[in-house]
């Protein structure tokens, strides 16, 4: 289906909302999502799970008098949706008007030529992913290693419109290879890429990689836990920008007193060394050019030198603060406030190689397994490192080490900076979402537990 | 439905397939949110689709869409068919379904209250009637109520014969404060962490006795502003509440799924430090922990009839007397664990998503203490309560985790309250430790209603029951 084509499919969705929704309410707002989405999953050096799935949905909320209500359905026809709007317009009759609630743009100025879909994405099929895993499982099996990961593309659509006559369209595509490569101990590599564009993926190169990685990590050596300086690859990096982009820059907790950064802004709040900034215009990962209230999203600093500058806006805190909508904010009524979704830790000058080779007596990590925050007030964090950590000596990988609890507090991290590097990668992360990343050398960051795996 | 159904298997078996089914699943979803005296979500949300699964040449192959209509649904089923086949392209066995029984039959959660029915004047007065409650003290910044309802209408149909329709009902709700004092800031939640769910209907709201939590809730998120860290070093550490639940959840129930061990989430969630060779063997923990695995207990989240492999729901034990027995199974990797039947653990998350291995509700029985004497009974220990941060590893072996409030006890009395409490430990060695389980009276299920798993991600349901339990000279505190 050409672009047009698939446009026109969702616009009239849009129509038949936005008409029959005015016969219950004046103001109609709606967001069609679609996804279409393949992933062929293996295991065990063959293919395990292969699923495809296509779904359209709307998100619709019918205001009158400041109060609103909303749906979110799956099927357009109009006697469906007469039905659902019938019902969904009583729970008007037991709220009082939101003296907050936002006025929504009635138009739209945003960039619509963001190279965000491909054609080579959209088309990838299953054969051509099987041939992928194919290619990697063969190889695992001749020299008696175990390979499992997933190789997934998908295309999805964000359309938002308004009965004022706003109206928002924005296409994407990702394709994704993950695998993990490990031998009967469970000694292991992994190697990760997200990409809105196929044919970034090298297949062959990440594939041999992945398989170095794993003979390089046999047989890891004890060590004893404690404070080391670490090399965090732009993968375990990706971890911790997750967790500030919800709890440290949100502009909610900032104000209501929950964040650690609250009253911190114009402070030095990390090493001059890091500065942050949001760009959904990147050209690693670009993301959606507007929000989800219909306000172009603008680049933000939110960390410059290591001093917080910034935070972004949606309607309703711009207005209370007065401040301009940045196009971060989420669908009315969000209880979590605008949010950063596209942070990016800017890169510094020196080559991965060449802080690899100039360092002495530290721990390179790949990744982190599963990791939460323990404390809000510090933004501590815990969390387990993964497939290859390795001991740097004289500049030099000497030997991995078995995997580490880590327990430590982002601030302090993100204070003992030593170096960053200037390659940068996108990282997706474990619970969905990612950031681009360089890799971080740092000072003074605790390991608590062992593990025997 | 069973006409459309019909349609999908026959066109899979046409093109090939040695078997297929099909699942039509109906969500149904209300969410009702109050923060800080305004509402601030109500959701509603329906969704209608199916799913077709397949093996072909040995192999699996699954697409779903939601357009429901004859033609939409064979281009589907051609769809799913030709992923079967190109699975086949790298599959080193074929799969092997263990042979079961086809069930014409319905089963649906009971309940009393239709939810849907409740009018919003009572659930939102309700909620309002919390969130002022909770916000009558100025140290209080943040506070939010909720509730959630969920109907789950599904058709199963297979090429075996299997006609299976379930209606599954889950309610549930609970609040959380936050306080601060400008310097720090400090949360609580009622009942549990993200709200307590179960199988039921509105009545469920009312069992929850949430205005009569409130106060108590809202005092002890001051109190912990100005109570001292937990101290760091052995204690002895009794667990209560969701808690436990979460310890089971994460230290037993994803341990033992059958696919985790087999190797086939290593890339994502993981693998298990439980591997085949353990079963029947492997000391799990001390003599007195029993764990079972119950779909068929009445109101758990993980309660259901059939699974989405349609097989019947029956209990088991995964740890009996301390020992590791079962594996969490199902129709395909039967025969890995040397069993000729399923565990009837294979589940989906709506109609989008395959059915994967997935822990029903999964529970530690009740030993002989009361509450009282357990704490009378332990001179230097700690007492944990409500999830704030759980993180373990990609062997489901080292853990660390992080509840809201703790209470310290010297010499079989509680001393004081004290914040940030976090523990940690081995596995093995941890349910090793574990001397002391509260009696039934104290048991209750705990509902976990977003268990995340797989890849594309999908949710899951299950409830643990548990009473309080004590865990001999655990590591607690941030060393
Ligand atoms: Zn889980």
């Amino acid at each position: 289906m050409s672009e047009i084509l698939r446009e026109k499919k969702i616009k009239d969705i849009i129509d038949i909302i936005l008409k029959t929704g005015k016969e219950f309410a004046p103001f109609v707002f709606v967001t069609v999502f679609s996804i279409k989405d393949a992933l062929t999953r293996f295991g065990d050096n063959e293919i395990t799970q292969n699923v495809y799935r296509e779904h359209v949905t709307a998100d619709i909320r019918l205001s009158k008098d400041k109060k609103s209500t909303s749906v979110s359905i799956d099927r357009f026809d109009v006697d469906y949706l007469k039905e659902s709007f019938k019902k969904a317009i009583e729970i008007l009759k037991f709220q009082k008007p939101d003296e907050d609630y936002p006025e929504l743009p009635k138009s739209i100025d945003y960039i619509k030529e963001l190279p965000s879909w491909c054609k080579s994405t959209s088309e990838l099929t299953p054969e051509k992913r099987a041939e992928v895993i194919k290619n990697l499982a063969e190889k695992c099996q001749e020299k008696s290693l175990i390979s499992s990961g997933i190789v997934s593309n998908n295309e999805g659509i964000i359309a938002i419109a308004s009965s004022d006559g706003l109206y928002a369209f924005h296409e994407s595509s990702k394709a994704k290879y993950s695998a993990t490569v490990m031998d009967d101990n469970g000694d292991s590599g992994w190697v990760e890429y997200a990409t809105n564009d196929v044919d970034n993926i090298d297949f062959d190169k990440a594939t041999s990689l992945v398989i170095n990685k794993a003979i390089l990590n046999k047989s890891p050596k004890d060590m004893e836990i404690g404070e080391y300086t670490v090399i965090l690859e732009p993968q375990a990096v990706s971890d911790i920008l997750l967790f500030l982009s919800y709890i440290g820059f949100s502009t909610m907790k900032y104000y209501e007193g929950d964040s650690p950064f609250s009253g911190k802004l114009e402070q030095k709040i990390f090493s001059d060394k890091i500065s942050i900034i949001d760009n959904a215009y990147n050209q690693i990962n670009p993301g959606m050019p507007f929000d989800m209230e219909g306000n172009k999203k603008k680049q933000l600093e939110i960390v410059k030198d290591g001093v917080f500058k910034e935070l972004p806006y949606d309607i309703k805190l711009s207005k209370k603060y007065n401040k301009v909508p940045t196009g971060h904010g989420f669908a009315y009524p969000n209880s979590n406030g605008p949010l950063c979704t596209n942070l990016q830790i800017l890169p510094g000058k020196r080559k991965m190689d060449d802080i690899i080779n100039s360092s002495d007596k530290c721990l390179l990590v790949t990744h982190f397994h599963y990791t939460n925050i323990i404390n809000p007030n510090d933004l501590t964090f815990t969390g387990m490192t993964r497939d290859g950590i390795f001991w740097i000596e004289n500049g030099d990988i000497s030997y991995p080490v078995k995997n580490f609890r880590f327990t430590e507090s982002i601030i302090k991290a993100l204070n003992n900076i030593v170096e960053v590097s200037a390659e940068q990668e996108f990282a997706s992360g474990f619970f969905g979402g990612g950031f681009i990343c360089p890799a971080l050398k740092i000072d003074n960051f605790r390991f608590s537990s062992k593990t025997d795996y | 439905m069973k006409n459309l159904a019909e349609i999908a298997v026959n066109k899979c078996k046409i093109l090939g397939a040695e078997y297929a089914d099909i699942r039509i699943v109906e969500m149904k979803d209300e969410e009702l949110r109050v923060k800080n005296g305004k509402i601030s979500d109500v959701t509603n949300a329906v969704s209608l689709g199916y799913g077709i699964r397949v093996i072909v040449d040995g192999a699996w192959g699954f697409a779903a869409s939601s357009v429901m209509n004859t033609k939409d649904i064979e281009k589907t089923a051609e769809l799913a068919v030709r992923i079967g086949k190109a699975s086949s392209m790298k599959i080193n066995k074929k799969v092997k379904l263990s042979k079961e029984k086809p069930y014409i039959d319905r089963w649906n959660s009971p309940y009393m209250i239709d939810p849907f029915k409740v009018g919003m004047d009572e659930k939102l007065g309700l909620l309002f009637e919390i969130d002022e409650i909770l916000r009558k003290d100025k140290k209080i910044k943040n506070a939010e109520s909720y509730m959630w309802f969920n109907r789950e209408h599904q058709w199963f149909l297979s090429s075996e014969g299997s006609f299976i329709e379930q209606e599954l009902l889950r309610s549930g709700g609970g609040f959380s404060v936050t306080s601060s004092d400008g310097n720090t800031f400090q949360k609580r939640s009622y009942p549990a962490s993200f709200g307590q769910y179960v199988q039921g209907g509105y009545e469920v709201i009312y069992g929850l006795k949430l205005i009569e939590g409130a106060e108590k809730t809202r005092e002890e998120a001051i109190e912990l502003l100005t109570a001292e860290n937990c101290p760091s070093g052995k204690k002895d550490l009794i667990i209560v509440g969701e808690q436990l639940a979460l310890q089971i959840h994460e230290s037993v129930g994803h341990a033992t799924e059958l696919d985790r061990v087999l190797g086939l989430e290593a890339n994502y969630a993981g693998r298990s430090f439980v591997n085949i060779e353990k079963k029947g063997n492997f000391k799990y923990g001390s003599d007195i922990v029993n764990i079972v695995a119950d779909p068929t207990a009445p109101t758990g989240l993980g309660t259901y009839g059939y699974d989405d492999d349609g097989v019947r729901a029956h209990r088991f034990h995964v740890i009996k007397n301390g020992i590791f027995e079962n594996f969490l199974g199902n129709r395909e990797f039967a025969h890995e664990q040397i069993e000729n039947f399923s565990r009837a653990c294979n589940r989906a998350e709506g109609w989008i998503n395959i059915p994967i291995v997935r822990m029903p509700n999964l529970s530690l029985m009740p030993g002989s203490y009361k509450y009282e004497d357990l704490i009378k009974d332990t001179e230097d220990g700690i007492i944990v309560s409500t999830v704030k941060s759980w993180s373990i590893d990609q062997y489901r072996y080292n853990f660390q985790f992080g509840m809201e409030i703790a209470w310290l006890i010297e010499n079989g009395k509680i001393t004081k309250t004290v914040k940030n409490p976090t523990y940690q430990g081995i596995t093995p060695e941890f349910w090793g430790s574990c001397d002391a389980i509260c009696n039934e009276d104290y048991w209750k299920f705990w509902g976990v209603p977003n268990c995340g798993k797989g890849q594309p991600g999908q949710r899951a349901e299950m409830s643990h029951g548990c009473a309080p339990a004590r865990f001999r000279k655990i590591e607690v505190g941030i060393v």
